[in-house]
């Protein structure tokens, strides 16, 4: 039996929580989350593909047709940074809702609230593990060499972003517990930032004031060493560090958000 | 009107089955829920409507505006194992708040809450079902969100589906499911999860005659095996019937405490 105290304060004591259980709720939840978004749709799966490919043909479009840059296998070049900030732009519009969505469980359950934050990550994640077949696709059209440095760049590239978007998520989710108006300015944020990020042209091509600038966007080293693993088959270690870099700092602001606000979630919801 | 109430033991049985427990009403059980003093407030809606704006306008200072609606005030009681305890009061005196403090779903402003052992919340049926997913996924979900493991639901999944009597409809998905339906799910779930507390809000008024009927069965149950009940009801007949101790709450604080019966009498007669 446990036993468990509420000062003033001082957060309760969850006994009932075991590590092992915390990550089979999380399991359970990112489950759930995948079946409920394809349960009714015939299509499914290739839904969380149509966004992004539809993207591609329109900025294609725009850019080489219209504008004629002379970025080679454009297409291809596109979906690889496509696919990567869908996942960011996806899970941070949903982790601003992630508390309110779910507010039936926070107000009349107990369990560690972080898991909702994680759950949607590990969903967002997972449509964008399943979207990597069709990089290879574009890849074998374009007679781009598969090489390791796919699977290398995989298992680190995808825990960094991972940890990146947790973090960011973890605080604006909580902010948006408070502030309703978080939303919008996430929403506002990330219409910029994709076009602040090297997701339609390479850094090379930004001059030189600016392209310092884009250093500070956590996102260009990430895609930045998406491109490098998939278009030119080397790992950019100099990227792949600074993205974990910025993924240990938004982590660790993001825990700080959360564990400050956390506790006044089931009031205000 | 007193603003704590402290507990006071009542000596005779009025309700016949209620003899085989009374025993445990002696002083020397342990106390497994205590409340010192607890006070709890909401902050202000309007406030919160303000987002941003209040930040902007006021600065840092705003933080300073928070916290004016008061829920409950002073309130100290115990509960000891193996009790059944009711609260009455009317809607917006605090009890739901109560019980969202002893599951821990809050903290209180100021004053100690101690809460000895696994707490299991009926609050509200329903709450953290999904509706497109059907019954048996929303048993594992639900189970999961009350801190049980994979493979511990695994195991009792299903004689939480033979409890609910559900079998028909199990793969249906819960939004065609009646909400006499969903009450059966949801207790089933909880029930069959042996908790050590059982906080019930309100919530057996809604499933058919049988139904209530098993629940009654399965608190009993759960009751002569040393559980501890903390109920929420308006209906005169679950606190009576049910409850060793009844709290009744009265602007925002305990005006009375004691025998079922009496409490129940108070608050019918405050009432009109």
């Amino acid at each position: 039996m446990s036993t468990s105290q509420n000062a003033v304060g001082r957060s309760r004591r969850r006994a009932t929580f075991s590590l092992a259980r915390y990550f089979d709720l999380i399991l359970t939840l990112a489950h759930k989350e995948v079946k409920v978004r394809y349960k009714n749709n015939v299509l499914g799966y290739l839904w969380s593909l149509a966004n992004p490919l539809a993207s591609a043909l329109v900025f294609y479009f725009a850019m080489q047709v219209v504008f004629k840059s002379s970025i080679p296998r454009y297409p291809l070049f596109l979906v690889i940074g496509l696919f990567s900030w869908q996942w960011f732009s996806n899970y941070l519009i949903g982790a601003c809702s992630v508390f309110h969505s779910n507010g039936s469980l926070i107000k009349k359950s107990v369990f560690p609230r972080s898991v909702l934050p994680i759950a949607l990550d590990i969903q967002d994640a997972f449509h964008f593990v399943m979207s990597l077949p069709v990089t290879l696709l574009f890849m074998y059209f374009y007679d781009v060499p598969l090489g390791t440095s796919i699977i290398a760049g995989a298992l680190l590239l995808i825990p960094a972003q991972f940890f990146l978007l947790l973090g960011i998520g973890l605080a604006v989710s909580s902010i948006n517990v408070f502030f309703r108006d978080m939303e919008r300015i996430v929403g506002i944020v990330l219409n910029m930032m994709m076009y602040l990020s090297p997701v339609l042209f390479p850094v090379e091509k930004v001059p030189a004031p600016y392209d310092e600038w884009l250093k500070f966007n956590p996102m260009t080293p990430l895609i930045e060493a998406w491109r490098g693993a998939f278009l030119s088959g080397e790992l950019q270690w100099e990227n792949i560090g600074l993205s974990y870099l910025y993924a240990a700092i938004a982590l660790a602001f993001g825990t700080w958000v959360y564990r400050r606000l956390v506790h006044g979630f089931a009031e205000v919801i | 009107m007193r603003s704590s109430g402290v507990l006071r033991p009542t000596g005779q049985d009025t309700e016949p089955h209620l003899a085989d427990i009374s025993h445990r009403r002696a002083e020397a059980l342990p106390v497994v829920i205590k409340f010192d003093n607890v006070s709890k407030g909401y902050v202000d809606r309007t406030f919160l409507a303000g987002g941003l704006k209040n930040y902007l306008l006021n600065g840092l200072a705003a933080g300073k505006y928070r916290r004016t609606h008061e829920v409950l005030k002073g309130i100290s009681f115990e509960i000891r194992k193996g009790t059944t305890v009711g609260f009455v009061g009317r809607n917006g005196v605090g009890k739901s708040t109560l019980l969202s403090l002893i599951a821990g779903i809050m903290l209180p402003d100021s004053g100690l809450i101690s809460v000895d052992g696994r707490v299991s919340s009926l609050l509200e049926l329903g709450a953290g079902f999904h509706p497109d997913l059907s019954g048996r996924e929303n048993i594992a979900l639900f189970g999961a969100v009350l801190g049980f493991s994979r493979a511990e639901i695994r195991n009792r999944i299903d004689s939480i589906i033979a409890f609910s009597e559900l079998e028909d409809h199990i793969e249906v998905p819960i939004r065609f499911y009646s909400s006499g339906m969903l009450a059966r799910l949801g207790f089933s779930v909880v029930s069959q999860l042996d908790p050590e507390i059982l906080l019930v809000d309100e919530v057996l008024a809604v499933g058919d005659f049988a139904f209530r009927k098993k629940c009654a069965d399965v608190m009993n149950k759960f009751r002569a095996s040393g559980g501890t009940v903390v109920l929420v009801s308006h209906v005169a007949s679950d606190i009576t019937g049910l409850c060793d101790q009844a709290f009744l709450i009265e602007n925002h604080c305990i005006a009375a405490s004691g025998d079922p019966q009496e409490v129940m009498a108070r608050y019918q007669h405050s009432g009109s």
